[in-house]
C-alpha cells in the first residue's frame, strides 16, 4: 500500500466520519432531520415519532 | 417575564415573532401556517436593558372556543401558563372580526398591548383607524406596527409597552363584559356573545373610517373574481407552474447551474490528476466516483432548484397560494376532501413531513386521514432533482414535464380520495372556509431567506445522508460476495447488482429493468435525492448539466445513450419515483398522524399500486404510441396491474356494501 493510498484512505476517512458526526451531533442537538429545511414547520413529536423514538402522545 | 403572541390565523404572529426575536420561523401568507408553540428571547437590540423576556408564538385562533386542535395550543396556553402580558397581533385592514377575540383575551385579567399590525396595508387602502380612541375603548395599550418593515416599525414601543405593563402588575380591565367566569348554560354564552359583538361593533364604528365601503368591490374582489374562477382558475394556475418551471429549469436556473457545476466539474479534474495512476484503483474510484461524483451530481441541481423555491416563495407571498385552496375545493369537494386538505399539500411541497403534519388542522377524521396519506404524491422539494434530471435528459422543452408531475400529483390524489371513499364508505361532506389574505408585493427578502434556508439544507443532507449512502452503493458495486473487485466490464456481479436484480425484474413491464434503476429507486426511501446520486455512481456519471450549452442535456445524447432507455421509459421511471410511497422519514410522519397500523399500511401498498401501476400505462401505452408496438413484459405487468386494481375494486365494492348495511352514510371504522 502506497504513501497515497494511505492519504486518500484518511480523506475518505475523515469525510465520511464528519458526516457522520453531523448527523450525531445534530441528533443530539435536537435535529432530528438532517438537512430537512422544514424543521421549524415540524413539531417535536412528529420528529421524535420520524427518527423512530417514542412519540409524545398527542392530545387532540 | 412571559409574552404570548395570540390573535387571527394571517394576522402576522409569526412575522413579528421573528422581527422581535430574530428568528427565521417559517412564515405564510395564509391561514393556518403555525401549527405549534414555539418560544424565543426578545432580541438585545429591542431589549436595551437586558430583562428576561421570553415570547411564545401561537397558532392563529379566532376565538377562545376552540374549534381545531392548533386553537387549542393557544386557549391552553393562555389559560394555563399564565403569560404575564399578552401581544394580540390584530390585523389593521380586518379589525372588526380580529376584535371579538380581542375582547375574550381582555377577560382574563392578563394585561394585554394590542400591536394594531399591517398599518402600510391599511395607510395603501386609504383606510385610518382612531389609535387612540381605540385605545380608550379597550382599556389597553394600542401600537401601531408593520412587522414586515426593518425601520420605524413600532417594535420598540410595543416591547416598552409590554415591559411596563408586566412590571405594573395591574390587572386587565375587560371593557365588554367584565372579568371572565364559569359559563353554565347555552343561553347565558349566547347572551355573551351577543354582547361582544355588539362592543366591537360600537367600537369599530367608532374609531374606522374606511375610504371603500366594506360592500363596494375593491381591485382584489375584481382580480379574484379571475384568478380565482371556477374555470379559469385552473388554467391560470398550470401556466403559473409553468412559467415557474421555465424559469428555473430552462432559463435562469441553468444559466447559474453552469458556472456551478464547472466549480465541481473543476474538483473532480484537480482531484484526479492529484492522484494520478499512483492510487489503487478502488480507492481512487471511491473517492471520485462515489463522493465527489455522487454528491457532486445531487448538488449540481442545487441552482435550479434554488430558483424554484425563490419563485415559489414569492407566489406564497403575494398570496395567490390561498386562492389554489379555493380553486380547488370544489374538486377536492366531489371526492369527500376539501380545500383545506390543499394547505398539507401546499407545505408538502417543501417537504412531505411536514406536509402530513399540517393535516392534524383537520377536524374530520376520514378527511384528515385521506389527506395524510395522499399529501406525499405531490412532489416535495427532495423529488425535484429528479424531475430535472429526467426532463433534462429526455425531453428538450423540459418545462411542461415539472408541471404535468404537479398535476399529475394532483390528479392522483383526487382518484385516491374517491377509491378512499369508497373503501371507507365515508360519504360525509365538510365545508371549507377560509379567509383569504390580502394580494400584496412579495418580499423578496423573505423570499431570498426562504431559498437560502433550504439551499442550506440541501447541502448539508448532500454532505451527509446522500454523501454516506453513495460511498456505501460505491463500495457495494466495486465487491462481489467474495469481497473481491468485480472485474471491469462485469459489474453484473457485484453486491449491489445481484441485490438489486430480483427488484429490476419487477421493473421489466415499467421499462427499465435494469439494477441500477432498481437500486436507485430502493435508496431513494432513504433520502429521495439519493435517486440521482445512485444513478450518478452506477453510472459513473459526474454531472447531469451539460456545461457547454447552458442548458440541461436536452438533446440527450449524452447522458440518455449512458441510462439505456428511452424517453418512455425515462418518463416512467420519473412517474414510479414520484408517486410510489416517500422517503422512511416521510413514512413515519404519515404513521404518526393516521394513527393506525391498517392505514398506515393500506396507505403504503395503495402509493406502491398507484406508483406501479401509473409507470406501467405510461411505459406500455406510450411505447405502443411511439413504436406501434407493446413494451417488454407486458403480459406479466397485466397481470400484477390486474391483481391490484382487481383488489382495490373488491375493497370499494365491500365498503360500499358495509356502508349500506350500516345505514348508509357512516363511517367505517378501520
Amino acid at each position: 500500500m502506497s504513501t497515497v493510498d494511505i492519504v486518500v484512505i484518511a480523506v475518505i476517512a475523515a469525510i465520511v466520519s464528519l458526516a457522520v458526526y453531523k448527523i450525531v451531533r445534530d441528533k443530539k442537538n435536537g435535529v432530528k432531520c438532517t438537512g430537512c429545511s422544514e424543521c421549524n414547520l415540524c413539531p417535536a413529536d412528529v420528529q421524535n415519532t420520524v427518527m423512530g423514538k417514542a412519540a409524545n402522545k398527542r392530545k387532540r | 417575564m412571559k409574552i404570548a403572541l395570540a390573535g387571527n390565523p394571517n394576522s402576522g404572529k409569526t412575522t413579528l415573532f421573528n422581527a422581535i426575536t430574530g428568528k427565521l420561523e417559517q412564515v405564510g401568507n395564509w391561514a393556518g401556517v403555525t401549527v405549534e408553540k414555539k418560544e424565543a428571547r426578545v432580541k438585545a437590540s429591542l431589549n436595551p436593558r437586558n430583562e428576561n423576556l421570553i415570547v411564545a408564538d401561537l397558532p392563529g385562533a379566532y376565538s377562545m372556543s376552540p374549534y381545531t386542535s392548533e386553537e387549542s395550543i393557544t386557549k391552553d396556553f393562555v389559560q394555563n401558563e399564565h403569560p404575564d402580558v399578552i401581544i394580540n397581533i390584530v390585523d389593521s385592514t380586518n379589525l372588526s372580526r380580529g376584535l371579538y377575540f380581542t375582547t375574550q383575551l381582555l377577560e382574563l385579567g392578563i394585561p394585554v398591548i394590542v400591536a394594531l399590525n399591517k398599518c402600510d396595508l391599511l395607510e395603501k387602502k386609504g383606510n385610518t383607524i382612531d389609535i387612540t380612541a381605540l385605545s380608550d375603548a379597550l382599556k389597553c395599550p394600542v401600537i401601531s406596527t408593520v412587522s414586515t418593515k426593518s425601520s420605524n416599525n413600532g417594535l420598540p414601543e410595543l416591547i416598552e409597552a409590554v415591559v411596563t405593563a408586566g412590571k405594573s402588575g395591574k390587572k386587565q380591565l375587560a371593557p365588554a363584559l367584565g372579568r371572565a367566569r364559569k359559563i353554565s348554560t347555552k343561553d347565558e354564552f349566547e347572551r355573551n356573545d351577543k354582547k361582544r359583538y355588539a362592543f366591537v361593533n360600537e367600537v369599530v364604528t367608532e374609531v374606522e373610517r374606511r375610504k371603500v365601503s366594506s360592500d363596494k368591490q375593491t381591485v382584489q374582489d375584481r382580480v379574484d373574481r379571475v384568478v380565482a374562477h371556477k374555470w379559469l382558475g385552473i388554467p391560470i394556475f398550470a401556466v403559473i407552474v409553468y412559467v415557474i418551471f421555465s424559469i428555473s429549469q430552462s432559463w435562469v436556473g441553468p444559466w447559474i447551474a453552469d458556472t456551478f457545476v464547472g466549480w465541481i466539474d473543476l474538483l473532480y479534474a484537480q482531484v484526479s490528476t492529484l492522484l494520478g495512476d499512483n492510487v489503487n484503483p478502488v480507492l481512487g474510484t471511491l473517492l471520485l466516483d462515489g463522493i465527489i461524483g455522487g454528491v457532486g451530481a445531487v448538488i449540481g441541481f442545487l441552482p435550479l432548484i434554488m430558483v424554484l423555491f425563490f419563485c415559489m416563495a414569492l407566489l406564497e407571498d403575494c398570496g395567490y397560494m390561498a386562492r389554489v385552496a379555493v380553486i380547488m375545493d370544489r374538486f377536492f369537494k366531489l371526492v369527500g376532501l376539501s380545500g383545506r386538505s390543499i394547505i398539507p399539500m401546499i407545505v408538502g411541497t417543501g417537504c412531505g413531513i411536514p406536509g402530513v403534519m399540517a393535516t392534524r388542522t383537520i377536524k374530520a377524521e376520514r378527511q384528515r386521514r385521506t389527506t395524510a396519506m395522499l399529501t406525499t404524491f405531490m412532489p416535495c422539494g427532495a423529488k425535484l432533482p429528479i424531475i430535472a434530471l429526467f426532463a433534462g435528459v429526455f425531453f428538450g422543452d423540459n418545462s411542461w414535464v415539472g408541471t404535468s408531475m404537479y398535476f399529475l400529483g394532483i390528479f392522483i390524489i383526487i382518484i385516491g380520495a374517491l377509491i378512499v371513499r369508497r373503501i371507507t364508505g365515508d360519504y360525509s361532506r365538510s365545508f371549507f372556509i377560509m379567509e383569504l389574505p390580502e394580494y400584496r408585493f412579495p418580499s423578496l427578502k423573505r423570499a431570498a431567506i426562504s431559498m437560502l434556508t433550504r439551499a442550506k439544507a440541501f447541502i448539508i443532507k448532500a454532505g451527509t445522508i446522500i454523501l454516506i449512502c453513495n460511498a456505501v452503493v460505491q463500495i457495494l458495486q466495486t465487491f462481489d460476495w467474495n469481497f473481491r473487485v468485480v472485474a471491469e466490464g462485469a459489474p453484473d456481479s457485484s453486491i449491489l447488482a445481484s441485490l438489486a436484480s430480483p427488484v429490476a425484474f419487477l421493473f421489466i413491464p415499467l421499462g427499465f429493468g435494469l439494477w441500477q434503476f432498481a437500486a436507485a429507486a430502493i435508496t431513494g426511501f432513504i433520502a429521495k435525492e439519493n435517486v440521482v446520486g445512485t444513478l450518478a455512481v452506477c453510472f459513473a456519471i459526474t454531472n447531469f448539466i451539460d456545461t457547454d450549452e447552458l442548458a440541461l442535456v436536452g438533446s440527450g445524447t449524452d447522458v440518455s445513450s449512458v441510462f439505456g432507455i428511452g424517453a418512455v421509459a425515462g418518463l416512467s421511471y420519473l412517474i414510479f419515483n414520484l408517486f410510489t410511497p416517500p422517503c422512511f422519514a416521510a413514512i413515519g410522519a404519515m404513521n404518526s398522524e393516521l394513527e393506525s397500523r391498517k392505514w398506515l399500511w393500506g396507505a403504503i401498498g395503495f402509493q406502491m399500486g398507484m406508483g406501479y401501476t401509473a409507470a406501467f400505462l405510461v411505459y406500455q401505452i406510450g411505447t405502443l404510441l411511439t413504436e406501434g408496438t407493446l413494451g417488454k413484459g407486458f403480459v406479466g405487468g397485466l397481470i400484477a396491474v390486474a391483481i391490484i386494481v382487481g383488489y382495490v375494486v373488491y375493497l370499494m365494492r365491500k365498503g360500499t356494501r358495509d356502508a349500506r348495511i350500516h345505514g348508509g352514510l357512516q363511517s367505517v371504522k378501520l
